[in-house]
């Protein structure tokens, strides 16, 4: 995922790089704060472990191989503060060891695996470890982290590429995205089981698993429900018809004609409920339908991903 | 690890090698800004920017083969654009490219696959002569010395003091699974995998606290201080500027 030098254009350089510069003085600020002298060498030896642990190649799809990034990892076993400072130096280390990347375009890397990536791992991992709670949530959290992580970076470079001019947005952004979305299943297993592994072995060593606060309750998830329910059906009709971001950006560069229609059959094309006249039920219903259709699918796979650790034998 | 690759060459003598390393730096860093700010219809200054680039290698007296082995590395991703190129949607299909006072027109997709390649190949090879042709520590500290954040710079030393260590340490951990894996199934050989990578952070986490606990012990206070031998001197701010002004000429031509 290393974009190299030549492909980006200026704006999204210097958009890239003043979020990634940012992200890694705030790192550097907020690590100084909790490790104060050992920062060096423990941040230095720890992305050296990350380095070294993204030699590690598993196999994808049969056919290829994938590389762990890590991003996920060592913010959740050591905050988001260390993996942005750790991913951020693994990655100069990459350009001036291996020329992997950009000089440039580091910019953008950055911003991809080292920011978004991280932000990302981590966030994912603390809302799942709120739903779920104990090593049962750790572990899912792990996994979902270290799959939405590489994704999530995937699809941010793709769109930069698309961006860029260089390549086609309709062949790069899916193609980055599903070849990714198989590698993150890689690095979302891998990065569950060491977790869980750490967490067995040397649980103090994993920084955020003291700060992991109790789950919700049953109190919690029906208000959070109830005001789903009411914003889907009352507020819905209301959202702006204007176009979202990717398709100005797709009416902006000229690929929106690329748009085909669904390959799957809809029942609720467009978020309009069929057969019915009045304008705000359309929406409304519409909105109600897919709200609860999520909570069954999400409340099934809780069900599920949960038993099934549950007869893990640690 | 193999890692004969990594300042196989730093020790040799040449031009090049003899240049304070922040000249080299900032040399390296014009010619590759030099290059990707080059548009498309400027498609010659890129030819003109990989001859000097030539010239370059040629006085760092870095072996060819050994360059083209690492760019070798990265090649997918160098070429990406070029694979991509028949699937561009282009506002204009013809793009026309000046020479001097001529003139030829190409195939708008065939440019910006030539472009991007020929930017990201002089990017690599920038990067790995600038590697080559000096000591990695001497470049950290260059790089500091150009005014990069202290701290970002210590750990980036200490990333290449321990990386070593810690991958033949991994190495030696998949050799010890390999020697135990009596099946073919990938499943199998892939089992092990998360644990040694687990092993590998709590491994890493306790050598370093005893490297810290070893620092303590030697007086450390939190910042890293280094010996620096960096001395810009004549030699090289008139070879820099000679090339600066070569790289601007090709610009301006």
């Amino acid at each position: 995922m290393h974009i190299p030098d030549g492909y980006l254009g200026l704006k999204t350089l210097i958009g890239t790089g003043a979020v990634s510069a940012a992200s890694m003085a705030w790192a550097l600020r907020r690590a100084k704060a909790a490790l104060d002298q050992r920062l060096i060498p423990m941040m230095g030896i720890m992305a050296a472990f990350v380095f070294a642990a993204q030699m590690i190649n598993f196999p994808v799809l049969g056919g290829t191989s994938g590389h762990l990034v890590g991003g996920a990892l060592a913010a959740i076993l050591m905050g988001p503060a260390a993996g942005i400072i750790i991913i951020g130096s693994v990655l100069i280390i990459q350009l001036l060891l291996f020329a992997d990347g950009g000089v440039f375009a580091l910019a953008a890397n950055m911003f991809n695996m080292a920011v978004i990536g991280v932000i990302v791992g981590y966030g994912t991992y603390r809302v799942v470890c709120r739903f779920i709670e104990g090593k049962k949530g750790i572990f899912i959290g792990s996994m979902m982290a270290g799959w939405l992580s590489t994704v999530v970076a995937a699809i941010f470079c793709g769109l930069e590429l698309a961006v860029s001019g260089a390549v086609a947005p309709s062949v790069v952004i899916p193609a980055m995205g599903l070849v990714h979305m198989a590698i993150g299943v890689g690095e979302g297993l891998i990065t569950a089981f060491a977790v869980l592994f750490v967490l067995n072995v040397r649980p103090d060593l994993v920084a955020t698993a003291k700060k992991v606060r109790r789950p919700f309750t049953v109190r919690e998830i029906g208000i959070g429900t109830g005001v789903a329910v009411v914003v889907a059906f009352l507020l819905s009709p209301f959202a702006s018809s204007f176009p979202d971001g990717l398709e100005r950006v797709a009416e902006k560069l000229g690929f929106d004609h690329m748009a085909a229609a669904s390959a799957l059959p809809s029942p609720l094309t467009d978020y309009t409920f069929p057969g019915v006249a009045s304008p705000f039920l359309k929406t409304a219903l519409a909105g109600l339908i897919g709200t609860a259709v999520v909570f069954v699918l999400a409340a099934i796979i809780a069900r599920v991903a949960v038993r099934k650790t549950s007869r893990e034998p640690n | 690890m193999q890692h004969s690759f990594i300042d196989k060459y730093a020790d040799r003598d040449s031009i090049l090698h003899r240049l304070d390393p922040r000249v080299r730096i900032c040399l390296f860093l014009l010619l590759i800004m030099a290059a990707v700010a080059t548009r498309a219809a400027d498609f010659f200054h890129l030819i003109e920017l990989t001859v000097l680039l030539v010239v370059l290698a040629a006085l760092s007296r870095i072996p060819i083969g050994f360059i083209l082995r690492r760019v070798l590395v990265v090649s997918p991703f160098l070429l990406m654009v070029v694979l991509m190129a028949p699937f561009l949607d282009v506002k204009n299909p013809v793009t026309t490219l000046r020479f001097s006072a001529a003139q030829i027109s190409v195939d708008t997709r065939l440019v910006i696959a030539a472009t991007v390649f020929v930017k990201s190949l002089i990017s690599v090879v920038s990067v790995i002569l600038l590697l080559n042709t000096g000591r990695f520590t001497e470049l950290l500290k260059a790089l500091q010395k150009l005014k990069m954040p202290a701290a970002l710079v210590s750990i980036l030393m200490f990333i290449y003091r321990y990386v070593f260590i810690i991958v033949d340490q991994f190495q030696r951990m998949l050799a010890a699974r390999k020697a135990r894996t009596f099946s073919n199934s990938r499943k199998q050989q892939y089992r092990g995998l998360p644990q040694i990578v687990g092993m590998g952070f709590i491994r890493s986490s306790e050598h370093a606290e005893r490297v810290y606990a070893a620092m303590l012990a030697r007086g450390f206070d939190g910042t890293v201080r280094t010996m620096s031998r960096l001395r810009i001197g004549s030699c090289d701010i008139v070879f820099g500027l000679v090339m600066a002004g070569v790289i601007l000429l090709i610009k301006l031509g």
